[in-house]
């Protein structure tokens, strides 16, 4: 009896160690990596028809990459673009006025019909700003290019400049039909950047084609945007580590899943700094500046990977405190991670058994 | 209480404590070498336990590679942004430096595999 249970015992410290790794765990069918959308993006595929799905993975990434570029003047954002440009009253004597504000001056633009993928953009966008209190915000481009984000050469604007700018900016002036997916904005200087949230989408288009292909398992990763498709084939769960922001320390944790999208922001990557101050690429709305809400990232954790990306740069921008709260309205639909600059580590009660870290947490409950 | 029952009680408390105590933290891999590929080709690979500077020419531009103290960054980068100059250097397995206007990716590697991480959210 006794031996029976020190086996037992044995078997489960074993277990406990090893992490159960001694099961036989597959090489995946496919592994794949390549440049798209002004990012790196790198899948792990498992299944019989692994390698065609990652060129039909990559074939959908290329294509959402060549629809909505900033940089690329056929894209159909681009296009958008250059259709605002033209006023809709040509000829028009109102144009020439010089003293008045631009903003006043153009009248409405004519409707312009949005592609399938941009129209489900801007939708989902359009929702996450009025559900983040304007924290999402996709028409900050121009102001992001006056400090020289993304590509550089970087520089701090004056606040003349900045205010300026954002006249250029604002959700509230688009006007949009989901129905016959016509567009318009009143103010046609207005520009539209998916860079918070096409990644996320792409991973949502790709995780529908890998259904098609019958592939249950597989990791893909959009330049740190992370989509779970089911477990590892010898269901055990993905191991998602979370960068942390400090560049000598590991990680923040590591997070085990299954079937979820984990999206990490933070003001760690894309920045620069100028006497000693770092000056990132998440902009604030309101002031058209980098966000200064106290966080150092957030991670979201949900299905919808759209959500995750949208979400993960809302809540950088909204801070601990209003993100906490937005939180509490929307328990069901996401999970979250956050990392202030007084290095708390938030973490909300449904992730704790599935989060590994060496660092002390908050719940939040 | 049967005497049986007793022990299984006592075996369950037992293993709950051993799974608590014995939780698995978070285990990484210290990367043995880089591995630096362009635009999806392989470039090369170097051992991170040799001090060394390598200059990586590709296509697109110039990025020089500092490794020291086991650890690989970019030193030096001629685009605009040199965001690749301020990546978390590759220390472990499965860490990345991703360049993305010179398509380049310096990725830490260990015959052990990656510490059971299977990729990064950043």
């Amino acid at each position: 009896m006794f031996k029976r249970f020190y086996f037992f015992l044995l078997f489960l410290i074993v277990c406990a160690f090893s992490g159960c790794s001694f099961l036989t765990q597959k090489e995946p069918n496919s592994i794949r990596d390549f440049f798209a959308m002004d990012t790196y993006v790198k899948m792990i595929l498992y299944g019989p028809e692994a390698e065609k799905a990652a060129d039909a993975l990559q074939a959908e990434m290329m294509r959402l990459d060549r629809q909505l570029s900033l940089y690329s003047e056929t894209s159909d954002v681009s296009r958008l673009h250059q259709q605002l440009a033209v006023p809709s009253l040509p000829g028009s004597s109102s144009f020439q006025q010089t003293d008045a504000p631009r903003k006043e001056l153009l009248t409405q633009s004519h409707a312009i019909l949005l592609s399938e993928d941009t129209a489900e953009l801007l939708t989902r966008s359009l929702n996450l700003h009025a559900e983040t209190n304007g924290a999402f915000d996709i028409t900050l481009s121009p102001v992001s290019t006056l400090w020289g984000f993304p590509h550089g050469p970087f520089r701090v604007p004056d606040k003349t400049e900045i205010q300026a700018t954002l006249a250029r900016t604002g959700m509230e002036t688009i006007r949009w039909d989901n129905r016959t997916r016509q567009f318009s904005a009143d103010n046609p200087a207005i520009t539209l950047d998916f860079g918070g949230i096409a990644k996320g989408y792409a991973a949502e288009k790709m995780a529908a084609i890998l259904k098609k292909h019958n592939i249950r398992h597989a990791l893909l990763n959009l330049g740190g945007n992370v989509k779970a498709i089911g477990t590892k084939p010898d269901r055990s769960l993905w191991r998602v580590a979370i960068q942390h922001p400090d560049a000598k320390t590991d990680y923040l944790g590591v997070l085990s899943v299954s079937d979820k999208s984990v999206v990490t922001s933070g003001d760690y990557e894309r920045y620069f700094e100028k006497n000693k101050i770092r000056y990132h690429h998440i902009l604030d709305p309101r002031t058209g500046s980098p966000a200064r809400s106290g966080l150092r990232s957030a991670t979201i954790v949900c299905e919808d990977c759209t959500l995750a990306d949208g979400l993960s740069t809302a809540l950088f921008v909204l801070g601990p405190e209003a993100a906490i709260s937005f939180w509490q309205k929307h328990k069901e639909q996401f999970q979250f991670i956050l990392f202030t600059e007084n290095n708390t580590l938030f973490i909300t009660e449904k992730l704790l058994p599935v989060f590994e870290t060496k660092l002390t947490v908050t719940v939040v409950r | 209480m049967k005497r049986n029952d007793f022990f299984l009680l006592l075996l369950l408390l037992l293993g709950t404590l051993a799974a608590f105590l014995l939780r698995p933290e978070p285990s990484t891999a210290k990367a043995e070498h880089i591995q630096v590929t362009v635009n999806g080709k392989m470039y090369g690979t170097w051992k991170l336990n040799t001090p060394q500077t390598i200059t990586v020419s590709t296509p697109y531009g110039e990025n020089v590679i500092r490794i020291q103290n086991g650890a690989a960054y970019v030193s030096k980068a001629d685009c605009p942004s040199r965001d690749c100059m301020k990546l978390k250097p590759v220390t472990n397995s499965g860490d990345t430096i991703v360049c993305l206007p010179h398509k380049l990716v310096v990725e830490g590697k260990s015959k052990n595999g990656n510490g059971g991480i299977d990729t990064i959210a950043h």
